[in-house]
């Protein structure tokens, strides 16, 4: 295994390329808390990891579009006063991060887009509020809404010499709201539901997070309910907390929840 | 790598596939971290590095490369406790104190942002730490404590 | 301000907590911190199949791993190792059977997880590597994997004990009763998860070997492993350091015990052993099922109780857990008067890892039973829950109490810490409100190795205690009990201190050692204080008279180093059990009970079924109480571990037998944010058969926070038409499923 601490961004474009080129699957540190453990544990068998913890990318610029790199740890979205005017839906994600102080420091919000887990906050949210994804190589840097990046359970659309070097959000000051539901404080989310103007994303009910546009705040419940009914089977969601079936009844209430929430803030 | 442990500098040469808590332990011999689940739920193996309270199973040990690292030893003496360790032990927070590292820091990071928290603040900021033994009653009390002493 | 506080907190003395600032401070030694010089680091091969024959298992590809050592499946260990002693007495004493366990399977495995080969190597690392380069052969057999497959067939292959607690008529009173009902019952499985995982170090020096571990039975594991590695026991020493949480974990049986022992020897160099957190998670206990039948009058009172219980405990082991199965059926019905009980339970061996001792100790599952049985009688006579409980307690003036089983309730007051729990609970608006009476058994414990074939153990092991004098002015205090974390230190100290004279800082405790300690049975029980305890002060005791013989006036550290001078270090030592009853009716394997009772107060969102805590309170009664700080620590623990229990804590397998709670993220032990602050109340029934009067605290607290929230949500399920609670733990799923399904 070769570990490479970059110092810079291109550092670890270079170490990506050299690795892909020679055909193994490197894995991209950011803030580590699930890559790490799973290396540690040999669930994640990586030939090659390229470590961004010393590339800088940390930094948080808000703009008329808010720009986070790579290293940006849910605390430092907590702690900006213009995140929290202007994306307040992201503040109130990564508040309600578990894990304690140290992960809040520690987390970063494009780790937990690259992991691509149904069972986490950020991807609702990042989706609802039309992320894009900054996706760069020693070849060149795209642009990728973050809906299209998730592919499926623990999967992006991500070749192996590409890393997320930062997301930009636009500015969503109002009406937005979020509710997460978990089981205990360790528990990872259940279901998540992400209220934006006229849709709702849930999160926790299929493969990657759904958009249910609204035709109505009224109609939330039956907006949601049909569109998971039409839901293939292979893709609805479910893990050791819950049974899809769970999900199924919960979701339509989660998400009325969150409308609530958005209409309070509006 | 060099990096400054509880204001020691020293070099080490970990495995690129050693976490810094197997660094400061089994390199530097340091009982306050501790390894309680390698998964960062415990928060035994917390450390401040760079000022940032963190679990320290979860960083692989070259990028602490020249940190700063304190860990639960460097807080106080005996003689002079730090006040979050003298509400600790005046409370009884804890039995077996395993979880100590975790829930000190985790409690002296809270006051130092956060000098007269609520209880639902006290026990956020805990929540990062799981304690086996207490069930957090006396814990939450020494919070409020040292936040009082201050 | 600052400084004013500093002052103060640097006098020790005002801390609780003994060497506290070891702890605080990060110096405290744990086992993972005892490091001798050229230490090997073993790691074990665990089967990946429930329930198969070894056809082969290849240590070729391992053995050439860089840094492996040794390493040694089962054909090779078996001509090392004896097979594995009981560690409860023999089964058969209660009603089990017995198989020969050896610590390495030869020819079949029996769980997901069950160790098949270990590796000694020069670093973890090395031993993982080399741990997985071993190649394992299976030939797939059926597996058992829970309790209601059995129930579908139960084949009897699968009984390894049957108990039976049997008064009265109760099938005649069940049949003709007006007022009956049946319900079934589950517990899930669930496990101790102490924050430190188990971890020993073994050292064989060609004479002698000496084992560091944390662990709550030095002698006993002094004595397994001078049987299994065929050593006497005075070439073995036993080290305990600081131990990390226990909770029934950590006592004697699990097979490494003896594999890092081997190693050591076979490589002549120390071999360190630290458990992983998904390997802790694989034991457990607690689980059961319960089919009762209940009879009662139209006034709430219980008239007759039947209940088939099935036990399932994992594959059969030697360890002490499977032994909880008999104590859940002795303890029924708990705190109440049944006239006509009927209690049968098939303890069942399936293919999951073997139980371990936890927490509770089988006393929490018929607290959960009895406490719902209790509020569907309410429920069903419209009569107010509490005043149910009143009808049918025993009374002060009942006790002594001649349990069915035979067990013999000592002393409590019941109706007492009933009224005073509700008069403490502070009537926080909530969805649903629940009460729980509990009654512990505690103080039981059986001597180090085994008691003698044929032996009943029917009266309780005594402990021992050492106190002398020492040359540098202080006394020292040796006992068989040890500490996992819970502080009975300190009340030992104090006894010592009280009994002498004495500051407690003029004590110094040994614990742990079984070359300096007399021999006990270490933490188990809840007796470190009431029975170790009564020992220290026994001891303590002798040494005074001894003192004021020789005209020596009041000890201080002049005086106790004249006295060395003089007399050398005038060693006595007391070993004490409490007095057995006369009446030879009674299986007294404990010797008090503890008592309490809890109020919860739930929210339940019906939307979702999660459940939140808002109060939990108890009014606990230990006997008397030497230490309040420590009774409370541990009321707290085990309150906390009950919250758990209740409503997220399980040991979950899926259907090939794999465990996947094998994380915090899966196996949800309560945080500090889960939990309100607990209140809680003292009252004192002095035990009358122990010394000092107290009681054990530590296991009691589970089974009442337990069965008090159960009954908390079942209050709010039934306010908006829910069905009634009969499991636990009551994740929004299941809470949930009980709720009816409104078209919102
Ligand atoms: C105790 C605890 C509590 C938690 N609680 C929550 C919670 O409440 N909600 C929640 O949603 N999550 C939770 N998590 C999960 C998780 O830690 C966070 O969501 C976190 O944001 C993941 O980010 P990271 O930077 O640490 O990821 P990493 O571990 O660094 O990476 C995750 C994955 O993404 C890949 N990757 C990382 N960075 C890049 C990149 N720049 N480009 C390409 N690929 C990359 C990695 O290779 C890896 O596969 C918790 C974790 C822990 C340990
Ligand atoms: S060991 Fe790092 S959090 Fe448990
Ligand atoms: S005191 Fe034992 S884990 Fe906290």
């Amino acid at each position: 295994m070769t570990t490479t601490f970059a110092r810079s961004l291109d550092e670890a474009l270079t170490a990506l390329a050299e690795s892909a080129a020679a055909g193994a699957k490197p894995v991209v540190v950011s803030g580590g808390t699930l890559c790490v453990p799973a290396m540690v544990r040999g669930e994640l068998d990586a030939a090659d990891v390229v470590d961004l913890g010393r590339t800088g990318l940390n930094t948080l610029a808000v703009g008329s579009v808010i720009e986070l790199g790579a290293l940006v740890s849910y605390q430092q979205v907590i702690s900006s006063p213009r995140v929290r005017a202007e994306l307040p839906l992201l503040h109130r994600m990564a508040s309600g991060i578990t894990g304690g102080i140290q992960i809040r420091n520690q987390g970063t919000l494009v780790g937990a887009l690259c992991a691509a887990r149904p069972q986490s906050d950020a991807l609702a949210v990042l989706v609802a509020l039309q992320a894009e994804a900054v996706v760069v190589s020693a070849s060149g840097t795209r642009t990728a809404p973050v809906a299209d990046l998730l592919v499926s359970p623990g999967t992006t659309h991500l070749a192996a010499d590409e890393l997320v070097a930062g997301l930009r959000i636009p500015a969503c000051l109002h009406g937005t709201g979020y509710v997460k539901l978990k089981f205990a404080e360790s528990s990872w989310p259940v279901v998540t539901a992400a209220a934006v103007q006229d849709r709702v994303v849930l999160g926790g009910v299929a493969g990657t997070p759904q958009v249910v546009p609204l035709p109505s705040r009224r109609e939330v419940r039956a907006a949601v309910v049909d569109h998971l009914d039409a839901l293939p089977t292979e893709h609805r969601w479910a893990d050791l907390r819950a049974p899809w079936a769970y999900r199924r009844r919960v979701a339509p209430e989660i998400a009325a929840r969150a409308v609530e929430l958005a209409e309070e803030a509006r | 790598m060099r990096l400054q442990v509880d204001g020691a500098h020293v070099q080490i040469d970990p495995d690129p596939e050693d976490t810094l808590v197997d660094v400061l332990r089994d390199e530097l011999g340091s009982t306050a971290v501790r390894v309680g689940c390698r998964n960062g739920d415990c928060g035994t193996c917390t450390a401040l590095v760079d000022g940032q309270c963190v679990k320290t199973c979860l960083v692989l040990a070259g990028r602490a490369e020249g940190a700063r690292v304190e860990t639960l030893a460097s807080l106080g003496t005996e003689t002079n406790p730090h006040p979050v360790q003298e509400a600790f032990l005046a409370e009884y927070a804890f039995q077996c104190g395993f979880c100590l590292p975790g829930m000190i820091l985790s409690a002296v990071t809270l006051l130092a942002d956060t000098p007269s928290p609520s209880d639902a603040e006290i026990r956020n900021a805990l929540s990062g730490n799981l304690c086996r033994c207490t069930g957090y009653v006396n814990a939450v009390r020494a919070v409020r404590r040292a936040a009082a002493a201050r | 301000m600052m400084s004013a506080v500093n002052a103060a907190a640097a006098d020790p003395a005002r801390w609780p907590k003994r060497n506290a600032f070891e702890f605080a401070g990060g110096t405290a030694v744990f086992i993972d911190d005892v490091r001798p010089s050229v230490l090997l680091h073993m790691a074990v091969v665990r089967s990946s199949r429930a329930h198969a024959r070894l056809r082969r298992v290849d240590t070729a590809q391992a053995k050439a791993v860089p840094g492996a050592v040794r390493v040694l499946e089962g054909r090779e260990a078996s001509l090392h190792l004896r097979p594995l002693p009981y560690q409860f007495g023999d089964p058969e004493m209660i009603g089990g059977r017995r198989i020969v366990l050896e610590a390495l399977p030869v020819d079949e495995v029996r769980y997901v997880g069950e160790p098949i080969a270990i590796v000694a190597a020069e670093s973890p690392r090395a031993a993982r590597r080399a741990a997985a380069a071993v190649v394992v052969d299976y030939e797939d057999l059926p597996a058992l994997l829970d309790a209601r497959a059995f129930l579908a067939d139960p084949d009897p292959i699968h009984v390894i004990a049957e108990n039976e607690v049997v008064s009265g008529a109760a099938d005649e009173v069940l049949r003709t009763a007006e007022h009956r009902f049946g319900a079934e019952f589950a517990l899930g499985r669930s496990s101790t998860a102490p924050i430190e995982p188990r971890g020993y170090v073994a050292a064989w020096d060609g004479t002698r070997l000496t084992v560091h571990a944390t662990h709550q039975q030095p002698h006993q594991l002094r004595t397994e492993l001078a049987e299994v590695l065929d050593l006497p026991a005075h070439a073995i020493r036993v080290v305990v350091p600081n131990v990390g949480g226990a909770f029934g974990l950590k006592m004697t049986g699990p097979v490494e015990e003896p594999l890092v022992c081997l190693l050591s020897m076979l490589c002549g160099r120390p071999v360190k052993w630290i458990e992983s957190r998904a390997e802790c998670f694989l034991g457990g206990g607690r689980e059961q099922l319960h089919q009762v039948e209940v009879a009662h009058a139209a006034d709430g009172r219980l008239l007759a109780l039947r209940d088939q219980v099935v036990i399932p405990v994992g594959a059969e082991a030697v360890s002490p857990g499977w032994r909880q199965a008999y104590v859940s059926t002795a303890s029924f019905p708990t705190a109440y008067v049944v006239p006509h009980l009927d209690i049968r339970s098939r303890v069942v061996a399936t293919n999951l890892p073997p139980w371990h001792s936890c927490r509770g100790f089988g006393k929490e599952a018929p607290v959960f039973v009895m406490e719902r049985i209790l509020d569907m009688v309410a429920r069903r006579t419209g009569l107010d829950p509490a005043e149910v409980r009143r009808r049918n307690l025993l009374r002060p003036e009942d006790l002594p109490h001649r349990m069915a089983s035979g067990y013999r309730m000592d002393s409590a007051d019941l109706p007492t810490v009933l009224n005073r729990v509700l008069e403490l609970d502070g009537g926080a608006e909530a969805d649903g409100v629940g009460i729980a009476v509990e009654v512990t058994p505690e103080g039981g414990g059986h001597a180090g190795g085994r008691s003698r074939p044929g032996a009943t153990p029917t009266v309780a092991a005594p402990e021992a205690a050492a106190v002398l004098l020492r040359s540098d002015g202080q006394v020292e205090v040796r006992t068989g009990v040890t500490n996992p974390g819970g502080g009975n230190d300190i009340a030992l100290v104090r006894l010592a201190a009280g009994e002498l004279g004495l500051s407690p800082d003029s004590i110094r405790l040994v614990q742990g050692d079984t070359d300096l300690c007399p021999p006990g049975t270490g933490n188990a029980s809840s007796r470190g204080v009431a029975i170790g305890g009564a020992a220290v002060v026994l001891a303590a005791r002798a040494l005074a008279d001894t003192v004021s013989r020789l005209g020596a006036g009041p000890l201080t550290e002049s005086t106790i180093a004249e006295l060395v001078v003089r007399y050398g270090p005038l060693e006595h030592v007391r070993e004490y059990r409490p007095d057995p009853p006369e009446d030879l009716e009674y299986r007294y394997s404990y010797p008090y009970f503890s008592s309490g009772a809890y109020v919860a107060r739930v929210d339940v969102d019906r939307a979702t079924g999660r459940v939140r805590l808002r109060s939990l309170t108890a009014v606990h009664d230990c006997g008397r109480v030497i230490e309040p700080v420590l009774v409370e620590g541990q009321l707290h623990g085990a309150m906390a571990m009950g919250v758990g229990l209740a409503l997220s804590e399980e040991s979950r397998f899926d259907a090939r037998g794999v465990l996947q709670a094998s994380s915090f993220k899966e196996y949800l032990a309560p945080r500090a944010n889960d939990l309100p602050d607990f209140v809680i109340g003292h009252h004192e029934t002095r035990a009358p058969h122990t010394l000092l009067g107290a009681k054990g605290a530590g296991e009691s607290g589970l089974g009442g926070a337990l069965a008090a929230i159960a009954n908390a949500v079942d209050d709010a399920l039934a306010r908006c038409g829910g069905r009634e609670v009969t499991s636990i733990p009551l994740d929004p799923p299941t809470v949930l499923a009980l709720l009816p399904e409104v078209d919102q």
